[in-house]
């Protein structure tokens, strides 16, 4: 069985295969930043905001992490252009679910960096005679930031990992074409082997990377 | 004391829900004294000091320093805060700044000194505390007693008119007590105004100009040390210092 294994319909589309990790990557990384800025605005939102801001804003992170991330996207891309009138590109479509779900995450990180701050720290920048906003940027975010890499760079594998769900609505990204590389070769076993491999490729070193910085730098975030 | 009195406080009282924190406390610091807060654990000592610079809001009585009634509002307290500076008993130095970096932070901040300004001025007060060589290192590298001599170059920095000690040696290692009761020897000796809430009645008995001692809120008894520690006129002092194994 093993000893049938044949690469060579992977090595003859890689050009093919090339392109949909291309957009792979794009879609990630273009998910990875509107993430990191709408999580950002909901996060800061909901714990300096007023009551009835933080309570909608609790109410959009609670559904983002009760509502699989293939629902939204399925309606983002069948539902959203009835119900607004206007019709998203598949890319575009992917795009708009996959912020919404990992900005929710974003945003639910950042509250718990802030609220992991113990309150003596904001005393002792209020009594330096800080104004709410240097007290917040001097003081709280970047220890908050420190604390918060881990879970942050748990992100970004996410955006890349949940990118993949594109396929499902036709994104010619890099699963979308191992499934139709798949097909046409009749080679399952070594297109899906080839694409956890190039995942793993991409993403284990990239985690590695963010826990190495993240154990140089935890000290300056400890108060 | 013919002094100016710095800090009048006046009647002051806080409550949080319904429990009573001060009572009515009334207490005048005049330029260059050392007011020593001593008192029972929940007593309400930490409470009257944030109330000084508006980390608490008051519930009734009024606060004034230099004669000017605190205002009440966010913006105005800033400006007030400028000029007390605040020790903690848990240090609270920014963990992902220098030693000298936390030195400079008010003044860079808040008083909008240029770097360099800021910097001469950072390195003569840790200088001062005996920390200068420790400069470029980072807080947690620190020990506790070093920590907190930074944290009161920090507060110095800002030159303030009066100094605010919560407990500064509670949190240490018995060995480095003394190295920051020193710093604060000293500073009281160059006439800086400071009111100092301790459980060191040694340091309370050698520098302050007043005790105070307070209860649920309240004050039981003030007067010059000899007074408190050695002929209280209230019974409750005597106990109070007994329970910590004061004998005069
Ligand atoms: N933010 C708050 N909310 C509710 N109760 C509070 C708050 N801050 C203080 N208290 C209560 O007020 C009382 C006085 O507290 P405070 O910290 O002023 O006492 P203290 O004299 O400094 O005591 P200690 O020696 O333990 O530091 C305590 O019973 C405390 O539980
Ligand atoms: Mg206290």
């Amino acid at each position: 069985m093993l000893g049938d294994l044949d690469f060579s319909p992977l090595l003859d589309s890689w050009r093919y295969l090339a392109g949909g990790l291309g957009i792979t990557l794009g879609l990630s990384a273009l998910t990875v930043v509107s993430s990191l800025l709408l999580g950002a605005a909901v996060g800061f939102a909901r714990v300096y905001g007023p009551v009835w801001v933080s309570r909608v804003l609790t109410f959009y992170i609670d559904s983002m992490r009760a509502i699989p991330v293939l629902v939204v996207l399925v309606w983002m891309y069948f539902a959203f252009p009835l119900v607004a009138g206007v019709s998203l590109p598949s890319f575009w479509a992917a795009w708009a679910a996959l912020t919404l779900h990992v900005a929710a995450y974003v945003a639910e990180i950042l509250r718990a960096g802030i609220k992991s701050i113990r309150p003596g720290q904001v005393r002792a920048a209020l009594a330096l005679g800080m104004s709410g906003v240097q007290v917040v940027g001097k003081v709280v975010l970047p220890q908050a930031v420190i604390r918060m890499l881990p879970a942050l760079g748990s992100i970004v594998s996410v955006a890349i990992k949940d990118s993949a769900i594109a396929a499902t609505i036709a994104v010619p990204e890099y699963m979308e074409r191992s499934q139709t590389l798949a097909g046409q070769s009749f080679r399952p076993v070594e297109v899906f082997t080839t694409a956890m491999v190039v995942y793993f490729v991409i993403l284990f070193p990239a985690t590695r990377a963010v826990d190495m910085l993240y154990r140089r730098v935890a000290h300056l975030g400890r108060s | 004391m013919n002094e100016a009195v710095v800090l009048d406080y006046r009647d002051v009282r806080k409550n949080f829900g319904s429990f009573v924190a001060l009572n009515g406390v009334s207490i005048r610091v005049h330029k260059g004294e050392v007011v020593c807060l001593i008192g029972p654990s929940g007593s309400g000592k930490s409470t009257l000091l944030r109330c000084t610079n508006g980390l608490e809001k008051l519930d009734g009585g009024e606060i004034s320093l230099d004669g000017v009634v605190l205002p009440r509002s966010e913006t105005g307290m800033r400006d007030v805060r400028r000029r007390m500076g605040m020790v903690f008993q848990s240090f609270e130095l920014f963990p992902h700044r220098t030693v000298i970096a936390n030195v400079m932070m008010g003044p860079v901040t808040v008083l909008r000194l240029s770097r360099d300004e800021a910097r001469q001025r950072a390195e003569v007060l840790l200088e001062k505390v005996g920390l200068s060589e420790k400069a470029e290192s980072h807080p947690a590298s620190l020990s506790g007693g070093q920590q907190q001599r930074v944290a009161i170059a920090r507060a110095l920095a800002m030159q303030p008119e009066v100094m605010l000690f919560d407990e500064p040696t509670s949190a240490l290692d018995p060995e480095t007590v003394g190295e920051v009761l020193n710093v604060m020897k000293r500073l009281a000796d160059e006439g800086m105004t400071m009111v100092v809430v301790t459980h060191e009645m040694s340091f309370a008995r050698r520098v302050a100009n007043r005790v105070v001692l307070f209860e649920r809120g309240a004050i039981v008894e003030e007067g010059p040390p000899a007074q408190i520690f050695d002929a209280p006129t209230v019974a409750r002092t005597r106990d109070f210092l007994g329970h910590l194994g004061w004998h005069g």
